[in-house]
């Protein structure tokens, strides 16, 4: 179980850049619950999936896994309980490096990397079942350099990685939105896939309403820093694409009742 | 005949070297400067413990153990201290002109009548010798103290370069070629990004270091200045490395650094026999490796240029 | 496949050539669909020239036909050989086809012409002769106090009149205290905002015995008949009808100092404001200031709800001693030339449908409104007259206007 309590992150604070991106979040992600975060440019979607990840330390505010307070902790020590993929293609697996070899990298997530060889063949059998059941033919071609396989598969590789072995939770950051529409459905398709058949607990940051309303079991809506809206349960089974548009119109609507607003109403509304 | 012999002989004495600069500037992708200084740290270390009648494979250990933690140091001024990578080397780099001259205690020390590795090798070597104390090597009468220098860096080289493919292939040489490849996945899959940068630069600098150990030994003297211009030869033995295998497997990789390197160093000898002024040698070397840097993309904007013109034309 | 036009008198030829499959009906019934809510119910079909018609063409007519069908309008298909006739005639749709000239056929007069003497792009029809509105008014909750029972009043929204204001449905006022909000009755069918801003607006209507009837904190209710009908259309000119625009005609129409009125019409634009959360659960203290306010009202934001039809029921008087705290009117954006005037107007938004030309009656297109899918959302009507950002105030393209003059009760504005 995840939870996030009141984080708080101002970047570049005092300067003229200043992002307050995140403004009190607060939720908690229960076990095998696929959630969806939604939310306008630059709403914190990303960042709270970055706090998660611990690419940087929220200014405030506590990330608790399972109780365990992670807040303070590195990134890559959480990595042990955390997989990811990123929305850059590139950015999941290094791309100089063998199909094998970034494999083998997600296979001793969290562990000790000893001394010995890395790719032995039990472990190639291994990998190479794994990497049939994507069905897309690069079980033979697990010692060419990922860098020569498109951004579909690449990204199916990523994910393949990053559930390996098995994450309390799965960090999914637009993670179809850099591929080409049937890359994406692919990637989409099989993440589903492996959410469901591993009963994983995922946060899964989207664009595609279409997305939001088909994949997972709860939808958190993002704006400005801040969690607005929460479908779960049957409310979530209820939402559908124009009840979300109508909650970002309720937002922005709420954004346009400014102060000078407000004081014209005083006079015109009875 | 000792031309080549030599070249040879220094060529793999250098080619440890140059699989330092490989772990370095192609694994973990650090542009670490300090090279010039590790080499002479581990050439001053060897020479005064040789002077001081150690083991010289005691000294051999010693200096690569200071390579080492130099480059550790190096490391950690870059992680833990985020300075910048360059930066980090230069400072290393300049302190240890001082520290080695501290330890030498002057600025040059001949090691003449020492043992060094290769004596224990003429030994062997004695036994094919001729009265003349000379190998019949391919028909050349060859010194048997040449031929053991060649044959003591040979099987260094050699069992240093099969050491080194093991490591890479392990789980932590993996994982520290994806701490360079890609840090974000590094991270992501649970790598002390810094960690490995600092253990790849111990590691890279323990084998600069030894390869000044044998340098000094092979030479006969350590020089505090000896180190200036190192760096720009291993970049560009491993440059005619890559050249030579363009491949990423790691075991030809580490191949084709070697034998840049051999290659680098008989180049180098067939141009100073043909009269190139020793003093210009390092502004050579450092056109050559511009020139390769920059061939890439001049190569590739010529093509693109050509095939322009392809396409005019047609038009 | 190709379309091309030519206006005969009343009604619109549009000449249909090439193939009228499933690849383009959808195409082609949008493109009908949209000359018909521009105002032309008489369509001609010229299909001289149609090499073929599918099934798929078929319905893309037969919707097409249905819409003009609801509204009053006229279909007829002229010129149909070989086999686009033969398809027609076997389907059952033989009474389209039409032999008659195109411009033979001449409108069947709707009741009495309009009275002439209107500005281009209005038509007047008188309705009742003689007979007034009189009013009745709950003007006891202001934002922000708390309500309380003595403030509320139970309003039976019977068919002769209309009305709006602030009220909820329920048993008792206990019970309707948590979902008062904006409402617009009209013809004995109440539509109604409850006070959440994720929920929709609801309707009650009048069925058998039924009777709607609301706790009201705020009402301004009129009965009696409706004695004036005008018409309005966008056209070049006049690419759209600000309220303040219709309403400084109802007052010149009416001749009378205060009115009541039903506008039903498509929208440019509407600006208003909502309850989101019910002022039944204000309590005594309270105080709303912004940003709390934001908790309680929610504001349009911007010019909404384009292209929907808009029913916004009103009551208005031009501006005399009383002041708008007295009268439970705000003063309204003034047309150039015109006397001062205030207003309070409520609207529900409605999916578009399209209204029949010429003289109509409001119960029957209030009937099909209210009957037909629900309300997109009831709203306070406002003049947003802030300098510089302000949104102006809503405006309507086209539609129909009936309104009478309050002859009693008229001093409670």
């Amino acid at each position: 179980m995840l939870e996030i309590k009141n984080i708080h992150k101002t970047f570049f604070p005092g300067t003229v850049n200043e992002v307050k991106a995140l403004q009190g979040v607060d939720f908690t992600l229960e076990d095998g619950v696929f959630t969806a975060i939604i939310g306008t440019n630059g709403s914190g979607k990303s960042t709270v999936l970055n706090a998660v990840a611990g690419t940087f330390e929220p200014d405030a505010g506590t990330i608790l896994l399972d109780g365990r307070d992670i807040t303070h902790w590195p990134e890559f020590r959480r990595a042990a309980f955390i997989g990811r993929v990123f929305q850059n293609p590139f950015a999941g697996t290094a791309a100089e490096m063998s199909i094998a070899e970034n494999i083998v990298m997600a296979m001793r997530r969290g562990k000790r990397r000893g001394l010995g060889p890395a790719l032995g063949r039990r472990t190639l059998d291994e990998i190479a079942d794994r990497v049939r059941e994507l069905k897309m033919g690069l079980e033979d071609r697990l010692h060419n350099p990922i860098g020569t396989l498109s951004g579909g598969q690449r990204q199916a590789l990523t994910l393949l990685m990053a559930t390996w072995l098995r994450p309390k939770v799965l960090l999914l950051d637009e993670h179809t939105a850099a591929l080409d529409p049937k890359s994406a459905a692919k990637v989409a398709e099989l993440t589903s896939e492996i959410i469901a058949r591993e009963k994983l607990a995922a946060l899964m940051v989207t664009h595609s309403m279409q997305q939001a309303v088909t994949m997972p079991d709860r939808i958190l809506m993002m704006h400005r820093g801040r969690v607005v809206e929460d479908y779960r349960d049957e409310m979530k089974r209820r939402v559908r694409i124009p009840d979300l548009i109508e909650a970002f119109n309720r937002v922005t609507k709420r954004e346009l009742f400014t102060e000078p607003a407000a004081a014209m109403l005083e006079r015109q509304y009875l | 005949m000792s031309l080549v012999l030599g070249a040879f002989s220094m060529g793999l004495i250098l080619s440890l070297l140059s699989l330092g600069m490989l772990i370095s500037f192609r694994m973990i992708r650090f542009t670490d400067i300090s090279v010039d200084g590790t080499i002479t740290l581990g050439a001053s270390i060897t020479a005064v413990c040789l002077s001081a009648g150690v083991n010289p494979w005691g000294a051999v250990l010693l200096a690569v153990a200071a390579g080492a933690a130099a480059g550790a140091v190096t490391g950690i001024l870059h992680t833990r201290c985020r300075i910048q990578e360059l930066l980090s080397g230069i400072l290393m780099m300049t302190a240890l002109y001082s520290v080695n001259l501290r330890i030498m205690g002057r600025s040059n020390i001949p090691l003449l009548d020492v043992p060094t590795v290769s004596r224990g090798f003429e030994h062997l070597d004695a036994a094919w010798a001729g009265a003349d104390n000379k190998i019949n090597l391919l028909g050349w009468p060859v010194p048997v103290s040449d031929m053991a220098a060649l044959a003591s860096s040979a099987v260094i080289c050699v069992a240093t370069a099969l050491l080194l493919r093991y490591f890479l292939l392990t789980h932590m040489g993996t994982g520290l070629r994806a701490a360079g490849n890609n840090p974000q996945m590094a991270r992501a899959q649970g790598l002390n990004h810094q960690a490995a940068i600092v253990s790849g630069l111990a590691l890279s600098n323990g084998l600069v270091a030894l390869s000044g150990s044998l340098l000094a030994q092979y030479q006969g003297f350590s020089d505090v200045q000896m180190g200036i211009g190192m760096m720009v030869w291993g970049l560009a033995s491993i440059i005619i490395g890559e050249a030579l295998v363009r491949h990423n497997s790691i075991g030809l990789v580490i191949c084709g650094t070697v034998l840049g390197t051999i290659l680098f160093r008989l180049l180098i000898a067939i141009a100073l026999r043909w009269g190139l002024n020793p003093n210009d040698l390092k502004l050579v070397t450092a056109i050559f490796v511009f020139l390769a840097l920059v061939a890439p993309t001049l190569a590739g904007k010529l093509r693109k240029r050509l095939c322009q013109g392809v396409v005019h034309a047609r038009d | 496949m190709d379309l091309q036009e030519k206006r005969y008198g009343t009604e619109l030829a549009i000449t249909v050539s090439g193939r009228l499959d499933a690849s383009w009906a959808e195409f082609f019934q949008e493109h009908l669909l949209r000359r018909v809510r521009a105002g032309e119910h008489r369509l001609i079909l010229d299909v001289a020239d149609l090499s073929f018609l599918s099934s798929m063409g078929i319905r893309a007519l037969m919707a097409v036909y249905k819409e003009l069908k609801a509204i009053g309008g006229t279909f007829r298909i002229i010129r149909a050989s070989g086999m686009v006739h033969d398809t027609l005639r076997k389907s059952g749709l033989g009474q389209w086809l039409s032999d008659a000239p195109l411009d033979a056929v001449t409108p069947a007069p709707d009741g009495p012409a309009a009275v002439a003497a209107t500005p281009p792009g209005l038509e007047h029809f008188p309705l009742a002769a003689e007979g007034g509105l009189s009013l009745e008014k709950v003007d006891a909750w202001r934002p922000w106090q708390a309500v309380n029972p003595q403030m509320s009043r139970e309003i039976r929204f019977t068919p002769d009149g209309f009305g709006l204001g602030i009220g909820g449905a329920g048993e008792t006022l206990e019970a309707a205290g948590d979902y008062l909000g904006e409402f617009v009755a009209f013809n004995g069918q109440v539509a109604a905002q409850p006070p959440d801003e994720r929920g929709r607006p609801d309707c009650l209507l009048s069925e058998g015995e039924f009777v709607p009837s609301l706790h009201c904190v705020q009402a301004l209710v009129c009965r009696g008949p409706l004695s004036h009908l005008l018409r309005f259309r966008a056209d070049d000119e006049r690419p759209c009808y600000p309220l303040s625009r219709l309403l400084a005609e109802m007052f010149r129409v009416s001749g009378a100092e205060a009115i009541g009125f039903l506008v039903v019409g498509e929208v440019e634009g509407l600006v208003g404001a909502s309850l989101i959360t019910s002022p039944g659960r204000l309590r005594p203290g309270m105080e709303i200031r912004y940003p709390q306010v934001r908790e309680w009202l929610s504001f349009s934001g911007e010019r909404a709800f384009a292209r929907e039809q808009a029913v916004i029921v009103g009551v208005a008087r031009r501006t005399g001693q009383a002041g708008p705290e007295a009268s439970g009117l705000v003063p309204v954006a003034v047309p150039a030339g015109e006397p001062p005037m205030a207003a309070h107007m409520h609207a529900a938004v409605f999916p578009f449908q399209m209204l029949p030309n010429g003289r109509i009656e409001a119960a029957r297109v209030a009937a099909r409104l209210f009957s037909g899918p629900p309300p997109r959302a009831v709203l306070h009507l406002v003049d947003d007259d802030r300098p510089g950002n302000g949104l102006g105030e809503s405006a309507l393209y086209q539609g129909a206007c009936w309104f009478g003059a309050i002859t009693e009760g008229g001093e409670l504005l």
